[in-house]
């Protein structure tokens, strides 16, 4: 009943307030839209400018391969080294390829030639995609030009690659649920550490604490409104996943329900943990955004992959639950696992969760000093 | 009903509270006074469970406060110098909040409820979000809120600072009500004239209890002959009678001078001392000490 009370004024103060209603009901859906939108790895129209020396009918036809692969831009030709020089350092291109005089040549004789590709490094990770493609049409190209005559067989392994769960290699579809991640985990952490951390700078608290309820009334009632605000957050931010970005989900929506609410106890744990050593809310947030934003996009695998951290920063990682959650949300979106896959992560999750809420509890006292 | 024994608290290398010693009957009025700061807050807290003491012992209907904080809240009312109540909740739901966080079974909520609004006149504004409530009201929805679940004991710290004087009537009304029905009231306040009303009085400063007693005992223990002068020139007078008897000798009390006197016939010489250097004295008569005079009397040694 004490319990219930503590829920029910929670709840009935977010509902009162429209600018807290608005921010835990839409702006994680705007958030994923915005971020779903703008973060991508799929790099499109690089710019890229030629030097056609060669000014040839075979020069032209590499170029024609390059610009209608869809990946790259005709920023501008350039009738000089300088000018292309000029285009790299301006940071107008990311590739500039040089044709030589002599490509044509070569290309007719089959024996061989060359072409010079300046690649942009200031931006590493673009560079390193653009060069990717890069490769690809050229090896295509080249594949086509030197291509053996039909009537002669040459004994060859066939290689053919196939990409399972993302077959068109969508980074949307793996990004989207790192999203959703992330917007939890922050949702979830700074709800709840600012609701409790309010109450002490409003000195609200002051009047709780010499009531007889017990710690995990107060902490359960503060926390369940946001339980279920963040679970219809989920609900929001998955079917938003799917109607917008058209990230598939294959597996079992229960189980994803169940790996939802281990994920926010996480979270919440967080939050908790966060509001029991904060004494205002402004540092409370910066303290939550600290602990559980910032490693959920880096040390979660989000962005970087943990097997090529350092063995140090990988044990953080194992306190890091968005690691497990990402883990699990690509696996039920992508590739329609279910618990007898996931359940390490489950485990984790779970023991995590266990440690968080723990230490939350021991932090908090009903106590004022 | 409740008893303190050499209470001491620290808040790293300051002294809140230095040894402080009380004992309350049940049914009174309590009145803690001094100026901010002197450790009042400090020590409610403590009675309500709050706050850890450093040393001495608490005990609240015969229980240990100290080692089981718990075990006496259910029967205290607790209003802290800032109650915050929930300012998106109306009235009722903010009573009916507390009603449940102290177990009162739902039907009983309902009718004390009733009950509080009728005899604190908040009735009419029951529905209103607390937000939106005068600092009048809004202290006497949180004395609502600390009295819904009818504790024996009801600790406020300072109801009425920042109360306007008709709303400040009103809660002492209430306190009186309540005395009648057995309550035993402890309050803090920084304003002596206030304190007056308590059936019993001790004087804090710099965490320490000056004195305690009733108003009469506290008047007894007065040991000078207090003076009240009205002259034409006070402030002149003032300074004249400050350099003769010592400074906290004489104050100000609106336009006229309290005169702390060791004996009626040093008024002569006072009045001489005025007259000799050109000041008329318009009044100058024997008066009975009010806690500020003692206060100061009790407190003028520390400087």
């Amino acid at each position: 009943m004490r319990y219930l009370a503590i829920a029910k004024r929670e709840a009935l103060s977010i509902v009162r307030d429209p600018r807290s209603l608005f921010l835990v009901v839409f702006l994680p859906v705007m958030l994923l839209i915005v971020y779903g939108y703008g973060v991508t790895f799929d790099i499109r129209h690089v710019p890229v400018a030629f030097y056609d020396q060669s000014r040839s009918a075979q020069s032209r036809d590499l170029i024609d391969r390059y610009l209608s692969s869809g990946y790259f831009l005709l920023r501008e030709s350039a009738n000089s080294r300088e000018s292309l020089d000029r285009l790299l350092i301006g940071d107008k291109i990311i590739l500039g390829i040089v044709i030589p005089p002599d490509f044509a040549d070569h290309i007719i004789a089959k024996n061989g030639g060359e072409i010079q590709v300046l690649v942009n490094g200031s931006d590493a990770n673009t560079a390193n995609v653009a060069m990717g493609y890069q490769a690809a049409v050229f090896a295509d190209y080249t594949g086509d030009i030197f291509k053996p005559p039909s009537n002669l067989k040459i004994p060859s392994v066939d290689l053919r690659i196939r990409t399972w769960y993302n077959p068109e290699l969508k980074s949307s579809h793996f990004i989207v649920p790192g999203i959703i991640v992330i917007i939890m985990m922050l949702l979830g952490a700074i709800l709840t550490s600012s609701a409790i951390v309010r109450e002490k700078e409003t000195g609200s608290i002051e009047q709780i604490v010499a009531s007889p309820i017990k710690p995990w009334e107060y902490i359960l009632g503060k926390m369940t409104p946001y339980i279920v605000i963040s679970l219809s957050d989920v609900m929001l931010v998955v079917a938003a996943a799917y109607f917008v970005f058209n990230v598939p989900i294959r597996g079992n929506l229960l189980y994803l329900g169940f790996f939802t609410v281990l994920f926010l106890a996480n979270a919440l744990g967080i939050g908790l943990f966060v509001s029991t050593v904060s004494r205002t809310v402004s540092s409370s947030q910066m303290f939550a955004v600290l602990i559980s934003l910032l490693p959920s996009i880096l040390l979660s695998g989000f962005i970087f992959p943990i097997e090529s951290m350092p063995r140090p920063i990988q044990a953080i990682t194992y306190f890091v639950p968005a690691r497990y959650f990402l883990v699990i949300l690509r696996g039920i979106f992508l590739k329609g696992v279910g618990v007898d896959v996931l359940w390490p992560q489950a485990l984790f999750l779970t023991a995590n969760a266990a440690f968080f809420l723990t230490m939350a509890a021991l932090k908090f006292k009903k106590k004022l000093d | 009903m409740i008893e303190v024994r050499n209470l001491v608290k620290r808040f790293g290398s300051r002294d809140a509270l230095k040894g402080i010693n009380l004992h309350i009957e049940k049914g009174m009025i309590f009145a803690l006074v001094g100026a901010d700061g002197a450790g009042k807050t400090t020590l409610l807290r403590t009675l309500a469970g709050i706050l850890t003491p450093d040393d001495g012992e608490i005990s609240i209907l015969g229980r240990d406060i100290i080692k089981d904080p718990e075990c006496a809240k259910e029967h205290i009312g607790y209003l802290s110098q800032r109650f915050s109540l929930n300012p998106s909740l109306t009235v009722a739901e903010n009573i009916d909040f507390f009603g449940a966080l102290f177990q009162v079974p739902y039907g009983e909520r309902e009718k004390r409820t009733k009950r509080l609004m009728e005899f604190s006149r908040l009735g009419p504004f029951r529905d209103r979000q607390a937000g939106k409530l005068s600092g009048g009201m809004k202290q006497k929805l949180a004395l609502c809120c600390a009295l819904i679940h009818t504790p024996d004991i009801l600790l406020l710290d300072e109801p009425t600072t920042g109360v306007d004087p008709i709303s400040r009537r009103e809660l002492w009304e209430i306190l009186y009500d309540l005395l009648g029905e057995g309550v035993t009231i402890v309050v803090s306040t920084p304003y002596m004239d206030e304190a007056e009303r308590a059936g019993e009085i001790m004087l804090i400063h710099n965490g320490r209890a000056v004195i305690s007693g009733t108003l009469d005992q506290l008047k007894a223990s007065y040991r000078y002959f207090l003076f009240e002068a009205v002259c034409d020139q006070n402030r002149q007078a003032l300074r004249l009678v400050s350099d003769h008897l010592g400074k906290n000798r004489v104050m100000f009390f609106g336009d006229r001078l309290h005169i702390a006197l060791n004996d009626g016939s040093e008024s002569a010489g006072i009045k001489s001392l005025l007259e000799n250097s050109g000041i008329q004295i318009l009044s100058l008569l024997k008066i009975d000490p009010g806690l500020e005079d003692i206060f100061i009397q009790e407190t003028s040694g520390d400087n």
